[in-house]
């Protein structure tokens, strides 16, 4: 019983992050809408990170393990990198659906939005910057 | 569940607590169709489970989580709803009515009960017990590199083994990591405007008063907490990771409150300090091997102890900074008022 009480703690994480990967999987196959399926991805992570966090997490000694905590780290940093970019891939794709003129803009957008949008000063900015 | 507790039930309470908290927010983050709610679930599940990374001992995960997945992630995902230009209800009625005309009369007023939904909730319930039944029936064995890696954080430089780890025994895994964020910065700059630069030109909306000043008061603890988190890691819990979201935020909240200097003095830095902590990483990998005895074979990335910690620390400052730059882009071309190139 001794050894089952020190694994407790660690076994019911290990339950719940399966559960929570689970249930994100299931939310990220059956969503429609981008952003829930963003959100899925991400609550998919958080589950199996909880798993393998709490399959370090048995050991009697209180600190962490070191490897399997530097490799949950790695993985939250990648997680906000493709979360990230989804967003801003998001925002891109619903932004061209509420425009306007939405085809033109799709085909060629760099010329004709700086256009639209002061292209003098665009320009000489990056000019700027680049320089120095 | 009861079967999991220790005989000591006050000592469990928490873990349960805390649990089936946890396991509120994920249905919070999964089930609700605005995409607000969607978000505030998955911001509130991002502080539970940073708080369970603290339960279970492990200070510098539950840092990197408080910081980069509830902090950061929270962030951009509340702005993405917020600045949704329409809120379409994930798997509403007329998106499925008009894929799926031969379902049942019912989906129309409860949708959720269509048999997609049932089909999947069935398919993850089996799945979900049947993982929880194999924990159950594996046998647990510890993993084995605990002695190993002891005997060797002398040779790191530094005292504190998960950035020994990051950065000395899994450098090549770190630079990796490092240069994945720096794409991903790299990527969404290429999807914004003019560079993804656009924004720093453009108006703020004016903020009350208020909100400036906290601003200026949060400001320095900010900069103070992300400097302490970065040079505290190398002997105490903290790091690059945390240290950069710590710093982006700051930048995230100077740009709200107009305090950023105008985009002609900060365009020329984003790029090089962008790519700089990468560069320097490889740089400093490559002159392990180049100054190494030729007789002695020297594995690229290795750094000798005498040097090894201040090759550890520049990396780390640069990487801090490329981190902090590469997230706040991100928040930088989510802003793109019409959100279309």
């Amino acid at each position: 019983m001794e050894v089952f009480a020190g694994e407790g703690a660690a076994l019911w994480y290990l339950l719940l992050g399966s559960l929570v990967a689970v249930a994100g999987t299931v939310r990220l196959l059956l969503a429609r809408d981008l952003l829930a399926r963003l959100v899925a991805m991400n609550v998919v992570g958080i589950g199996s990170l909880l798993v393998l966090l709490s399959l370090g997490a048995r050991a009697e000694s209180a600190a962490p393990d070191p490897v399997l905590s530097a490799l949950v780290i790695t993985g939250l940093v990648i997680t906000v990198a493709f979360t990230g970019l989804g967003a801003v891939l998001i925002r891109r794709i619903e932004g061209i659906h509420d425009a306007e003129h939405a085809p033109d803009q799709a085909a060629d957008g760099d010329q004709i939005s700086s256009g639209q949008n002061s292209s003098e000063q665009d320009s000489s900015s990056t000019e700027g910057g680049r320089d120095s | 569940m009861s079967g999991l507790l220790p005989e000591d039930v006050s000592l469990a309470v928490p873990d349960i607590a805390l649990g089936l908290a946890l396991l509120t927010a994920a249905g919070c983050a999964l089930i609700p169709r605005s995409r607000l709610a969607l978000a505030a679930g998955f911001l509130s599940l991002g502080a539970l489970t940073a708080l369970v990374w603290l339960r279970l001992d492990s200070v510098d995960v539950g840092l990197a989580e408080a910081g980069l997945g509830g902090g950061i992630l929270g962030a951009l995902l509340v702005w993405l709803a917020i600045r949704s230009p329409h809120s379409p209800a994930p798997d509403s009625a007329e998106t499925i009515s008009t894929t799926q005309p031969t379902s049942g009369t019912r989906r129309t007023s409860r949708p959720i009960l269509n048999p997609r939904t049932l089909l999947g909730c069935a398919a993850g319930a089996v799945l979900g017990g049947g993982l929880c039944l194999v924990w159950f029936q594996v046998l647990h064995a510890l993993p084995a590199w605990s002695e190993p890696l002891e005997e060797q954080m002398e040779t790191t430089g530094v005292t504190h083994e998960i950035t020994g780890v990051l950065l000395a025994f899994r450098a090549y895994d770190t630079l990796l990591e490092s240069a994945v964020l720096m794409l991903a910065g790299v990527a969404v700059m290429a999807l914004g405007r003019d560079g993804g630069l656009h924004q720093l030109s453009l108006p703020q909306p004016e903020v009350p008063s208020a909100l400036r000043w906290l601003v200026r008061l949060c400001a320095p603890v900010l900069l103070l907490a992300g400097l302490w988190l970065l040079f505290a890691g190398s002997s105490d819990s903290g790091g690059a990771f945390q240290s950069g979201a710590v710093l982006c935020s700051l930048l995230i909240l100077l740009r709200t409150a107009h305090a950023l200097p105008s985009r002609e003095r900060t365009e020329p830095w984003i790029r090089p300090l962008l790519i700089g902590g990468v560069v320097v990483f490889i740089l400093a990998g490559l002159v392990g091997p180049l100054l190494a005895d030729p007789l002695l074979s020297e594995a690229w990335l290795s750094w000798q102890p005498q040097w090894a910690t201040a090759a550890v620390l520049s990396v780390e400052i640069l990487l801090t900074i490329g981190i902090a730059v590469g997230l706040f882009l991100m928040y930088l071309t989510l802003e793109n008022p019409e959100g279309v190139q």
